[in-house]
């Protein structure tokens, strides 16, 4: 067990010389000199790292040590890019991140039982809902979609904190459901269909991602909460039907959407077409940005602090990827996508490994919450699928998602303790 | 500031951020792959040692012989079953363990009465950790290694 902390500890230094290194490029090529007073910025996320590694080091001793260094990998190269865009949104960014660290940190010494929380699934389920509709009723709508609740100076956005609260719900309701789900009815055509009552849970929620791509204009949670309870609900019952009728349901929601709103129709027009000169210079201007910035980048891409990240709408946030892309070309975005990737994986290992259904399963739905979640902003900005705006995760400057992202870390790790621990 | 200065800190960066993904996938692999799977392996069993199951109760009857797993079996009443019952409430197939990355799962093979391990019924495959109890029939099998 020393060997893994050990471990730990060195990649987590590894990755915080990501930070140092960066900022020291930034200031470098900017003022002709290492400015050195600047390296209080990766020296704080570098603290906030450490004292987490502590208090999971003392609370969950025997947790997986690979979570912690590669989330901080993301939050350092993170940073770099965002002190590069705009130094106060970097130091913004270090006070969420120290908030998101501190909550995991609670989470690892109270969290005892994760399996525990399945006894409150419907409050937590009632409170993601809630926290969704607010949107749809409270939300004032920014870039066309209604995502963000102003509570005084507070913005925040509940879908980054409803995805946690669903997906703790969902894992609990699956893991006594699924042996009725997966209870077999007529044969059809060669696939066993289930019992037409069993697909009732699907059906209602596919009924709540329509309504949050109605009311709320949001494409990419409306497919992140679909996404996520398909993939529970095959990893619970084994059953493809499901996956299959998924994305039939899915496809019938996006053609109808496509049919009846206007700015379904048009993200899929500037997707499809995104250097028409008609809409260059207006709807498509940010994806078309985007685009240059990964062509502008190439393989080893222009060099921090020497491309023009700051023609590109909203780069600290949903088009951070396409910040990088240009600054650190394709070695630097794969690097990102391989990192997602090992995490998914590792989660889905965690998943693999842990005893009671619950922790099993909301291992594997946190897992696919990374991986879509990263997969829909990534393949959005380098135009892979229409584009829809949402966080890449511990990465992309905003409080409410680092906040969310860090809980699910701390969910994460505190399932992989329960894997270690039982087994022996 | 020298150019010169600026294009190896642009690599240096990019080096950095490989070095840690190989770090990790290394470190990843090894504990997969690496320290106990390695020494388990089929080429280095040797008499009573190894991964095994040791039969404490075969239908019902005491009796403790164990069985090396090696790369894994099948658990059944059928013949060319690698681990043989003579348990009536087994299937001729009953289930399987098998050795995936290191590690050991049982997985039922739509028995009839059922695969239990630690007295808990198995609908997925389950990985096995030493000291488990796999009961298949009236016949338990403790997991070893």
């Amino acid at each position: 067990m020393v060997r893994r902390r050990l471990l730990e500890f060195g990649l987590l230094i590894i990755s915080s010389a990501v930070g140092f290194i960066g900022l020291l490029t930034v200031d470098a090529v900017r003022q002709g000199k290492f400015a050195l007073q600047h390296l209080w910025y990766p020296g704080l996320l570098l603290g906030c790292f450490l004292l987490l590694y502590l208090v999971k080091l003392c609370a969950k001793p025997n947790s997986d040590p690979f979570l912690l260094p590669m989330v901080s990998s993301l939050c350092f190269l993170g940073m770099t890019a965002l002190y590069r865009l705009d130094p106060h949104v970097a130091r913004m960014q270090l006070i969420w991140t120290g908030v998101g660290a501190a909550a995991a940190a609670l989470m690892l010494v109270f969290l005892k039982d994760v399996s525990s929380l399945g006894r409150y699934r419907y409050t937590l389920g009632f409170i993601g809902i809630l926290l969704l509709v607010s949107t749809m009723v409270l939300g004032k709508e920014v870039n066309g979609a209604k995502l963000w609740i102003s509570i005084g100076p507070l913005n925040f956005q509940p879908s980054e904190l409803a995805k946690i609260f669903l997906t703790i719900f969902f894992a609990s309701y699956l893991a006594e459901r699924k042996e009725l789900l997966s209870q077999v009815g007529k044969r059809f055509l060669g696939v066993r269909l289930p019992r037409a009552r069993d697909l009732g849970p699907l059906l209602a929620m596919w009924a709540l991602s329509l309504l949050i791509l109605v009311y709320q204009k949001d494409l990419g949670s409306s497919l992140l909460f679909f996404g996520i309870f398909v993939a529970m609900l095959y990893i619970a019952t084994g059953r493809l039907f499901f996956v299959m009728a998924g994305m039939l349901l899915f496809l019938i929601g996006a053609f109808f959407a496509y049919q009846v709103f206007g700015h379904v129709k048009s993200r899929v027009r500037i997707w499809l077409d995104p250097l028409n000169p008609e809409t260059v210079s207006g709807e498509s201007y940010q994806i078309a940005q985007s685009l240059f910035a990964f062509a502008e980048g190439g393989i080893a891409g222009k060099g921090l602090a020497r491309g023009s990240p700051r023609l590109i709408p909203f780069a600290e946030t949903d088009f951070v990827f396409a910040a990088l892309g240009e600054e650190l070309g394709v070695f630097g975005a794969v690097f990102v996508v391989m990192i997602f990737l090992l995490l998914a994986a590792r989660g889905m290992h965690i998943s693999m490994g842990c005893r009671n259904d619950v922790g099993k399963l909301l291992a594997a739905g946190l897992a696919v919450v990374l991986f879509l979640q990263s997969f829909i902003i990534m393949g959005g900005v380098t135009r892979l699928v229409p584009l829809t705006g949402i966080t890449l995760p511990f990465v992309s400057y905003g409080g409410s998602s680092l906040f969310s992202n860090f809980l699910l870390l701390a969910l994460l790790i505190s399932i992989s303790r329960e894997v270690a621990e039982d087994g022996g | 500031m020298p150019e010169i200065v600026i294009v190896v800190l642009k690599y240096l960066f990019l080096a950095l951020l490989y070095l840690f993904v190989a770090l990790v996938v290394m470190a990843v692999l090894r504990e997969l792959y690496g320290g106990r799977a390695f020494s388990s392996g089929p080429g280095v069993l040797k008499k009573g040692r190894g991964p095994r199951l040791v039969i404490a109760k075969e239908g019902g009857r005491g009796r403790k012989v164990a069985h090396p797993v090696q790369g894994g079996l099948v658990i059944g009443r059928a013949p060319d079953c690698d681990l043989v019952l003579e348990d009536e409430f087994v299937s001729n197939y009953h289930a399987k363990v098998y050795l995936l990355g290191g590690r050991f799962y049982v997985e039922d093979l739509g028995s009839t009465n059922g695969t239990f391990v630690n007295g808990r019924r198995i609908s997925t495959p389950l990985e096995l950790r030493g000291g488990d109890v796999i009961q298949v029939g009236r016949t338990s099998l403790e997991f070893q290694r």
